[in-house]
């Protein structure tokens, strides 16, 4: 290539970059579908089950709580069960808190949660899956933690094999988790939960 | 081609060129455009597959993270020798963070060499996971570790070969896209290049038709016109006519044809003028015979005249002078008017003969130094007689020293007495005529004032003319031929002086001439 073509290319190419690049986006998809995200779902509820039980031995409550199922809901989008997945976190929290349970310091890998974007029109199933992940992971912790529990976690990180679940089918799990959370929190009032083993 | 271009006018050509050029700015512009758009393309793949690279890339290195020592290898291990929950749920962190990586991994696109290894990692992780459940168990069972140790074993040597083999997939893939990017580049250059060549040539074709157009089509003949231009004699009839060119309707041949047109009408017109010129000449040559036969018949009729009047005037003369004094009073009288009357015309035809000497160039004046203080002295004496007859008097302010000039006594008299006459003529009866010399840069002036009429404003131009008087009514009444002060000027200039005059309306006028001083003179020869 001759010193004219080059110099003509390069400043073609210095051209095309400057106006194209503020149209670039920066967000990552991980392809994932609702359907591991309902697995994940099926899980935190399995875990919060198991939680429930190592805290209460109230046979009465626990098979009520069992016996609660996940609602029927139709037209939801992730952006729906993402803010779903954030109250549910914050019942969490007011759990962990009522439990003097030290935040945990397990994480997802914080440069995979960098990518997790603030823009509500933009709310993926990966991104939901980030979140619940998180979640579950927190549970589980909690679960570890309790004094004296002989839990198998592993069961909890199993992988399901749902097919073509919606965002409507991961929102009624999420409803259910959060349902049963409430009825924890409640139930906390009432009858003393088992204190927190901070060993480790 | 080359006929064409000699039948080419700047007109033609000017045409040809604003289209060429046009076309040119459309070829340049499209080309451009494609050019542009080909770039822009070029930078958009490019740009797509780095970052497809380069993300991919980010997952490989956080795939290492997640599987590697350490990530999840690690804390299995660790869980299996140290039984501790911590590593138990860090393993299952890691498995599912490993499964986000693959999946978002996938979005990208993967080959057929990258899913074959992304499978194999995954087959991996379940493995993992199927030891990590089983180790759990058999720790809750209160296995011991060297047991649980042998009993759960991973082989990850294949996860970790595919990550290798990742690593050199997404290499050749970098390498391969940049070959072809390079390639696309490399068409591109050749194209421009092509582009500017044809240009270049296409640009070249037209400067040297340019050129040789301007050069055989416009110098050359521009030049042989100027030439052409250059050897006309506009004061020749008969010029040789401009040469045009091949091509009749090209400029310079308009305008070799205008100056043709030109110089056709500038002949007709020179012819016109020589024609008048020949004509005035043929009537001067008329007329200056028609002067010298007036002239001639002038000159002898004087001849003729003042032969027998002087004759007359002679024997009118011893016949007055031998009157007997008892002579009748009235024949006296009638002898008289005949004597006078014969004197006026005696000097009625001295004065014609002059004039014509002076026209026809033959009054020759030979000039000495005279006083001129005694000539204007004796001259006014002379005219004291004249003067009376016109009830006015001659007062001469006479110097006391004699003042000398360059003149010839006779034509001085002669010039004098014309100006005293006319100043007795115009005079009123009872006035005086004052008569003075006056010394001034180097010249003697002659005044003769007198306090008529004045000369009008109308009649001053007119004044030296020959047959003029001031009132031509007065020629009747106050006599002269209307040549004296003609004649006088001419006599005056003859001797190297002026005449001149000043004159005020009702208050009088001054005439006067000078010569230029003697001061040392010698004696008059002759």
């Amino acid at each position: 290539m001759n010193r004219f073509a080059k110099t003509i290319s390069i400043l073609a190419l210095i051209l095309t970059v400057v106006t194209a690049a503020p149209t670039a986006r920066s967000s990552v998809e991980f392809g994932l579908t609702p359907s591991p995200v309902y697995g994940l779902w099926n899980n935190i509820n399995r875990a919060l089950m198991a939680y429930a039980r190592l805290h209460s031995s109230d046979t009465q409550w626990l098979g009520k709580l069992a016996n609660m199922e996940a609602g029927k809901f139709s037209g939801k989008v992730p952006a729906n069960v993402l803010k779903l997945a954030k109250r549910f976190d914050a019942k969490l929290s007011e759990l962990n808190e009522r439990l003097e349970v030290e935040p945990q310091d397990v994480f997802l890998n914080n440069s995979l949660l960098g990518l997790l974007s603030n823009d509500v029109d933009s709310v993926t199933p990966s991104q939901v899956f980030l979140l619940s992940g998180q979640m579950l992971i927190g549970i589980i912790d909690n679960i570890l933690h309790t004094p004296a529990a002989k839990v198998a976690i592993s069961p909890f990180f199993e992988e399901n094999t749902f097919t073509d679940k919606s965002p409507s089918d991961v929102f009624g799990l999420v409803d259910l988790a959060l349902r049963r959370l409430d009825a924890f929190l409640v139930h906390t009032k009432t009858s003393p939960l088992a204190t927190k083993d901070t060993s480790r | 081609m080359i006929r064409a271009m000699k039948h080419l006018t700047i007109n033609t050509l000017g045409k040809w060129l604003i289209l060429f050029l046009m076309l040119s700015v459309l070829i340049t512009l499209a080309t451009s455009w494609a050019l542009v758009r080909n770039v822009t393309n070029l930078n958009a793949a490019w740009s797509d597959n780095e970052r497809s690279i380069i993300q991919k890339q980010a997952y490989l290195s956080a795939l290492r993270g997640a599987i590697g020592y350490g990530g999840m290898i690690h804390y299995f291990k660790n869980y299996l020798l140290r039984q501790e929950n911590f590593y138990l749920l860090n393993t299952h962190r890691s498995m599912l963070e490993t499964k986000i990586i693959l999946s978002g991994y996938r979005v990208l696109g993967v080959s057929e060499e990258e899913e074959n290894a992304l499978k194999n990692i995954e087959s991996v992780i379940h493995e993992y996971a199927r030891g990590i459940a089983l180790a759990e168990v058999l720790t809750n069972a209160d296995y011991s570790i060297s047991l649980i140790d042998k009993q759960v074993i991973v082989n990850d040597a294949l996860a970790l070969r595919s990550l290798l083999s990742l690593a050199d997939v997404l290499a050749t893939l970098r390498q391969s896209k940049t070959n072809v990017v390079s390639g696309k580049i490399n068409s591109l250059s050749n194209i421009i290049s092509v582009t500017t060549v044809w240009i270049g040539i296409m640009l070249l074709v037209v400067i040297v038709l340019l050129m040789w157009f301007l050069r055989y089509r416009l110098i050359y003949p521009l030049a042989r016109l100027t030439a052409a231009i250059g050897q006309i004699d506009p004061r020749m009839p008969g010029q040789t006519r401009l040469p045009g060119t091949e091509n009749k309707d090209d400029e310079l041949s308009m305008v070799a044809n205008a100056v043709n047109r030109f110089l056709d009408s500038m002949e007709t017109h020179l012819i016109e003028r020589q024609n008048a010129e020949r004509a005035l000449e043929d009537a001067k040559v008329t007329a200056d015979k028609a002067n010298k036969a007036k002239s001639g018949f002038l000159s002898t009729m004087s001849h003729e005249l003042r032969t027998p009047l002087t004759s007359s005037m002679g024997s009118l003369g011893l016949l007055n002078s031998f009157l007997p004094k008892d002579f009748p009073e009235e024949q006296r009288e009638l002898l008289e008017i005949a004597i006078r009357n014969s004197k006026s015309l005696l000097h009625l035809v001295n004065e014609l003969l002059d004039y014509d000497k002076f026209l026809s160039g033959t009054l020759v004046i030979e000039t000495s130094p005279h006083d001129i203080c005694a000539l204007t002295s004796s001259t006014v004496k002379n005219l004291q007689g004249y003067a009376q007859t016109h009830c006015v008097n001659f007062v001469f302010n006479e110097p006391t020293a004699p003042i000398f000039a360059a003149v010839q006594e006779h034509r001085f008299e002669q010039i004098l007495n014309n100006l005293l006459s006319n100043a007795a003529k115009f005079s009123s009866a009872g006035d005086d005529v004052v008569i003075s010399i006056i010394r001034k840069d180097g010249f003697v002036f002659i005044d003769v004032k007198d306090s008529g009429t004045g000369i009008t404003e109308e009649f001053k131009g007119k004044i030296f003319e020959q047959f003029t008087q001031a009132d031509s009514s007065s020629t009747r009444q106050q006599g002269g031929t209307g040549l004296g002060l003609a004649i006088s000027k001419a006599l005056t200039g003859g001797m190297g002086g002026v005449l001149d005059f000043e004159t005020e309306v009702g208050v009088g006028s001054i005439f006067f001439f000078g010569f230029p001083e003697i001061t040392n003179p010698s004696p008059p020869t002759g």
